[in-house]
């Protein structure tokens, strides 16, 4: 009975939160081609992006989510690469990258938006 | 749900890499005089940095340290809470220093570049046929940060990563790079195998490892009053045992993990991270009852079977934490930390219904190098942890006063306000140590404010 009470608590309580929350957002369906990236790229994505970027639960926009990454890039990729060079919410500046350049950042982003399988 | 995730994910421990490395240079990704910020995992430390740099090479941060005359710290994965990073003149990282230089099978050593994370150390070892004999329970650290803070899983008969440390290679301030162990460059050694960054920055370690083995971890509810008695005695039967108390609820969870040849399996449930975002959301609706709090918590927590889960050792230990937290840990003499437990609990309990975290308590075996809070006594160690966005100074202030009377010995890479005097109390070899800092560092280029101060340097 008190798992039933805690569960429809729970339940209650995430029901509230997502009715605030959910963000709606249209989906853009896009016909560009996937983003392959560099050797050297790719090591930058193993060191620096993976552990958040891969991982649901971070709440960092996720490798190849293209709903999440149209919604950050409609805003434009000036803002988006400023968030990540200079850091935001969760993410540190360069995501600790500190060999990065502005433009591997930015090539990063766009290769995460869209990756090759 | 995975449980274990949920309720291991929360807690523990964490520390991770805060240790210093070198300067400016190719490996700067600031082409332009435009400084960019750092801050650590939780956000509680920030810094802007004249410079960030990342060598490429070991050759690359000889050069960098030897022409540089900035002051340099290192950071590894930014998992210390601790002020050991921050700095507003070079900050180094040594991430791209990673994977394994050399394996030696007749010893079951391998000499690991310092800036590998534990995640990557895990398939690498076990390529080359060893593991690491203990890893703590977060795994984004790098090895290096975690040598230099002392960072330690939980095993009564298990030291802290340092204490199967068999060698290093070290950059000094003249960009000297020098090896030592216990048979070479022994009093470097010492202080080196914690060194907070302040003797230079490491470059590789040889860790003493063993075979690959397979963990069976176990994951069982049981009520504070119950588990205390037995928490002794548990932390003898296992190999690796730890527990979390929950406050608020009267029940712990147990996590105990043995060497097994069975095969894999998962059986878990909950998931740490939605596990504690349950618990903010039980205190944000519950807060104006702590009894129905405490029946609604703990009557769920008492129908959660007990859990288990097969693997290899590296993929046993580790949780992912992602809901972020800051954390003060303290390590006590194994005799007196459960007492001080329910000291805190107490405290906990009548002072702070906002804290939704659980504490975690985990068992570390005695060693005998001169900067590790382990040095000649088996310890265990409290952690108490505050969710990332609340303020976490009123129930630190409250807390730390108790792990201090009985004797505790902070975290390096954790929340602390013990000062110079305090750790020269607390540690017999404090002064060896910073004769050893002295020689190999005379002015000072490791140094930051927070080691400036602890060190009791003008």
């Amino acid at each position: 009975m008190i798992r039933i009470a805690f569960n429809l608590l729970i339940t209650l309580i995430f029901s509230l939160q997502i009715s605030a929350c959910s963000p709606v957002s249209d989906v853009k369906n896009t016909k560009a081609e996937p983003i392959k990236i560099s050797t050297e790229l790719s090591a930058i994505y193993q060191r620096s992006c993976k552990n958040c970027h891969e991982v649901e639960a971070t709440g960092a926009p996720l490798l190849g989510d293209k709903e999440r990454w149209h919604t950050i890039l409609e805003k434009g990729m000036d803002i988006a690469l400023d968030r990540a060079m200079s850091g935001y919410q969760g993410m540190p500046a360069f995501g600790q990258c500190f060999e990065c350049s502005p433009e591997q950042i930015k090539a990063l982003i766009i290769y995460m938006s869209n990756p090759s399988k | 749900m995975n449980r274990r995730h949920l309720i291991k994910s929360l807690v523990a421990g964490t520390v991770a890499s805060a240790f210093p490395l070198p300067f400016n240079c190719l490996a700067s990704n600031a082409s332009s005089n435009t400084k960019y910020p750092w801050k650590n995992w939780s956000g509680n430390q920030k810094c802007f940095p004249s410079q960030r740099i990342a060598p490429a090479s070991v050759g690359e941060l000889q050069t960098l340290i030897k022409t540089s005359h900035s002051k340099i710290r290192a950071v590894g994965a930014g998992h210390s809470f601790s002020e050991l990073v921050p700095t507003d003149e070079t900050l180094l990282s040594i991430r791209r220093l990673s994977g394994l230089k050399d394996v030696n099978t007749e010893n079951n050593t391998a000499t690991i570049y310092a800036g590998s994370t534990l995640r990557e150390i895990g398939p690498l070892l076990n390529e080359q046929n060893q593991a690491l004999v203990n890893m703590p329970d977060i795994d984004q650290q790098t090895l290096s940060g975690c040598i230099c803070t002392s960072t330690h899983g939980t095993g009564r008969t298990l030291g802290s990563l340092s204490h199967y440390v068999e060698a290093l290679d070290i950059v000094t301030a003249s960009g000297d790079l020098l090896h030592c162990s216990q048979h070479e460059n022994i009093e470097l050694f010492k202080a080196a195998q914690v060194s907070l960054g302040a003797l230079g920055i490491i470059t590789s370690i040889t860790m003493k490892n063993t075979n690959p083995f397979k963990l069976k971890r176990q994951s069982q509810w049981l009520p504070f009053e119950d588990l205390l008695p037995q928490a002794d005695a548990l932390s003898r039967a296992n190999r690796n045992f730890e527990f979390y108390y929950f406050p608020f609820t009267g029940m712990a969870l147990t996590d105990s993990l043995n060497i097994t040849t069975e095969p894999n399996s998962l059986n878990e449930e909950l998931d740490g991270n939605s596990g504690i975002m349950d618990l903010k959301s039980a205190r944000d609706y519950l807060s104006w009852s702590n009894k129905l709090r405490e029946l609604i918590l703990s009557s769920y927590m008492k129908t959660i079977a007990l859990e288990e889960s097969i693997d290899h050792s590296y993929a046993i230990y580790a949780t992912e934490r992602n809901v972020r937290f800051n954390e003060m840990e303290y390590h006590l003499p194994a005799e007196l930390g459960l007492k001080a437990l329910q000291e805190v609990r107490l405290a906990v309990e009548s002072k702070f219904p906002e804290v939704f975290f659980p504490i975690e308590c985990r068992f570390i075996k005695a060693d005998d190098i001169w900067l590790s809070p382990f040095y000649q006594r088996d310890t265990i160690s409290i952690a108490v942890h505050r969710y990332f966005s609340e303020d976490h100074e009123p129930l630190y202030k409250a807390i730390e006063p108790i792990l201090q009377k009985y004797q505790g010995r902070p975290h390096w890479g954790k929340i602390n306000t013990f000062s110079n005097k305090k750790f020269e109390q607390a540690y017999p070899k404090w002064k060896e140590f910073q004769e050893v800092r002295q020689h190999y560092d005379p002015n000072g280029k490791f140094l930051n404010p927070y080691l400036i101060r602890t060190f009791g340097l003008s």
